[in-house]
């Protein structure tokens, strides 16, 4: 009988190189280098990215939002902002690099009606940000019935589009402060959980945000946390930067074999 | 006490306004029902709707009564008298029915007690008309009329003999003007029903249809229809109707409006099917009319590439997202010039784009709908607090920066206690930094109070 012959290294990389790039429609870098080599090369652009937030109150605290409006500050286009909450404040993404003419602001009546619009928004190939109760990702995206709207619907309206999707995670499930690391955003390229740092102000003022990310599954990547700084108002410069000092070289990131 | 407001069939000693034992007393055998004004007034206007089979202006003048302007319509009759006799046997309700050159003269002639059932009055009769009748009959105020009555004007004849300004000085405006409208110097505005618009497709079903396909082939057919006419004449509509008829006579509307002026059917035709969902056809639904309203110019165009493409892409997505989310909660936000950072946002429509310039102090990226009170343990008078509890929670603070003053708008808050907020940006020990205010200030008769009003990144 003729057996299969035994994988060699150059074979396998033929056929890895066979396969259709992971992230189909491009990357953005994010940035620093130790970033960008955990994610495999940048933020896969027209995937879902699930971010979770924690800190003094997970639902309140605007340190998502904060990372989301760094990157889209370094995308062009409109963007389709769904928060059932409606308590963002423009004004306060200039910062970051995100301009509020390219704001559209949705409200939805529930997480349900969030997500048809999330979909909706992505089907139209419009980058779109849904700010989601947990809770409501895990009840539809596992029942799995005809018409549930879960993150793998989310994720397929994303890759067929090439539109870029947010899932803002914003209220702390049972205690567990990584609400992106549960099965429910499986479905997501990246899952991030994020946390406020403090920051190196000087004579007692608060300076630059600090933030405590923590990238905790990439397709194609690996795992890893840092401490970051926004890049900023100007659009050219990189989405993020590390804060010097801390954890610059990413030693907290563990290596995982990638793919 | 109740009253009675009306009485059919009548009867002899009953009356409207009698009390309703007074008239049990005469009439045992009394069946009484509760007046409902709303439902007499909803039925008044779709007998005026209905009218408009002799004319295309009718409209209800509540409580009980029709004006139906009827020029130019006797044509289509020997004589008016006898279309007035068709709608009499159209009516089928005991009616006094009046046919007068001014809306004056008719409403009287119309309410004239002890007058006959039908009244013609020629044209320029009108004063030979009213001669005889009560001043009460030209739809004055019951005052006006007891004042009138007072010095012995008890007939319009002698009322019009008075010269105009001596009846002003007297009793105001309102004598001259109803007499002009009875007599024909003054208009009348009479709120008649919008007139049909041009921009109508409907369809009737052979059999009442109920089920959701047959209503969206039907959508789609009213659109297509639509949509190929507006496009002959350039136009596109932002606003959209589609009034489903039930077999029993019941409508129901269906509304879309579009972000910017659109004669796309298919689109259109989705829009509508999104809402068929909520939509109860009843016994079956008859006839569909498919109306398009507040037209604006749409020059015809092909499909760009890039930004045009992109902008009619988005207005699109907004349209779709108006009516799937509800009105009033999709919206582009726009700056507003006020220093109060609650006044600082407005709404603007989804396709309005509006220019920002970043604020040149640090704004927040959250900013709560109403700030939260939060229990602050500060030095006097205007230092930044230490610690702060909220939500049960004891959160010490480890930089801040601050006071920013902003004081409240008095020209819109009149004299509100605590018109001075001091804002102060702060960072607790596990680095969330937050938006603090103190309104209020040391030493005033009502001690200063703190608010959590936002959360920077």
């Amino acid at each position: 009988m003729p057996r299969n012959p035994p994988l060699t290294a150059t074979a396998l990389a033929g056929l890895r190189a066979a396969l259709p790039p992971l992230a189909r429609h491009g990357r953005l870098s994010l940035g620093p280098a130790a970033l960008d080599a955990a994610l495999g090369g940048g933020l896969a652009l027209g995937a879902l990215h699930a971010v979770a937030e924690t800190g003094l109150a997970a639902g309140a605290s605007g340190v998502g939002a904060g990372f989301v409006a760094c990157i889209l500050g370094r995308l062009a286009g409109p963007v389709l902002w769904i928060s059932p909450h409606a308590d963002l404040f423009p004004a306060g993404l200039i910062r970051f690099g995100l301009d509020p003419a390219r704001l559209l602001l949705a409200a939805p009546a529930d997480d349900r009606a969030g997500l048809a619009a999330m979909e909706a928004g992505l089907r139209a190939g419009v980058t779109t940000v849904g700010e989601i109760g947990i809770d409501r990702i895990a009840a539809t995206g596992r029942r799995g019935s005809a018409g549930s709207l879960g993150g793998r619907r989310l994720s397929m309206a994303c890759l067929d589009q090439g539109a870029m999707g947010f899932l803002l995670l914003r209220r702390v499930w049972a205690g567990r402060e990584d609400g992106a690391g549960r099965e429910d955003c499986a479905a997501a390229f990246t899952r991030w959980c994020i946390a406020p740092a403090p920051s190196k102000g000087q004579h007692g003022e608060p300076g630059e945000p600090c933030w405590h990310l923590r990238l905790l599954a990439a397709r194609g990547g690996a795992e890893g946390e840092w401490l970051v700084e926004p890049g900023g108002e100007d659009d050219a410069a990189p989405a993020l930067r590390l804060a010097a000092g801390l954890g610059a070289d990413a030693a907290g990131s563990r290596a995982r074999a990638a793919g | 006490m109740r009253r009675l407001a009306a009485i059919w069939p009548p009867a002899p000693g009953l009356h409207e306004g009698q009390p309703l034992a007074e008239a049990r007393a005469i009439l045992p055998a009394l069946d009484a029902l509760p007046a409902d004004p709303a439902a007499e007034r909803e039925a008044l206007e779709g007998l005026a709707q209905a009218a408009m089979r002799f004319t295309p202006m009718a409209a209800a003048d509540p409580p009980d009564g029709l004006w139906l302007d009827l020029t130019g319509c006797a044509a289509l009759w020997p004589d008016e008298a006898a279309m007035l006799a068709a709608i009499a046997a159209w009516l089928a309700i005991p009616a006094r029915l009046a046919l007068a050159g001014t809306t004056g003269t008719a409403w009287a002639l119309a309410h004239a007690p002890d007058g006959p059932e039908r009244c013609i009055c020629s044209p320029g009769g009108e004063a030979m008309a009213l001669a005889r009748l009560s001043p009460a009959l030209l739809r004055l105020s019951p005052c006006v009329v007891a004042g009138l009555r007072r010095v012995g004007l008890r007939e319009v004849a002698i009322l019009a003999r008075i010269p105009r300004a001596a009846l002003t000085a007297r009793y105001g405006a309102e004598v001259v003007r109803r007499l002009g409208q009875a007599l024909g110097w003054e208009e009348e505005a009479i709120a008649w029903p919008p007139p049909a618009s041009s921009w109508e497709e409907r369809l009737d079903f052979a059999e009442p249809a109920a089920t959701a396909p047959a209503f969206e082939h039907a959508l789609e057919l009213l659109a297509g229809r639509l949509c190929a006419r507006l496009a002959a004449a350039s136009l596109g509509g932002l606003r959209f109707t589609a009034t489903f008829r039930r077999t029993d006579g019941s409508t129901v509307p269906l509304a879309v409006g579009t972000a910017r002026p659109m004669r796309d059917a298919p689109r259109l035709a989705r829009l509508f099917a999104m809402q068929l969902d909520g939509l109860d056809p009843g016994l079956g639904i008859e006839t569909i009319r498919f109306v398009a309203e507040a037209m604006e110019n749409l020059a015809p165009h092909q499909a760009l590439l890039g930004h045009g493409a992109r902008a009619a892409d988005l207005a699109a997505l907004a349209d779709s997202l108006t009516v799937r989310l509800g009105r009033g909660r999709l919206w582009r936000p726009a700056p507003r010039a006020s220093h109060v950072p609650e006044r600082s946002l407005g709404q603007a429509p989804p396709i309005e784009v509006s220019s920002w310039q970043a604020p040149a102090t640090p704004r927040p990226l959250r900013l709560l709908a109403r700030p939260q009170p939060v229990l602050v343990m500060a030095p006097v008078p205007d230092s930044p607090p230490l610690h702060f509890r909220w939500q049960g929670r004891l959160h010490l603070v480890r930089a801040a920066s601050g006071p920013e003053r902003i004081a409240a708008e008095w020209w819109r808050d009149g004299a509100a206690p605590d018109r001075l907020r001091d804002y102060y940006r702060i960072e607790t020990t596990d680095g969330t930094r937050c938006w603090l205010f103190r309104a209020g200030l040391h030493g005033a008769a009502r001690p200063p109070r703190w608010f959590l009003h936002g959360f920077f990144a």
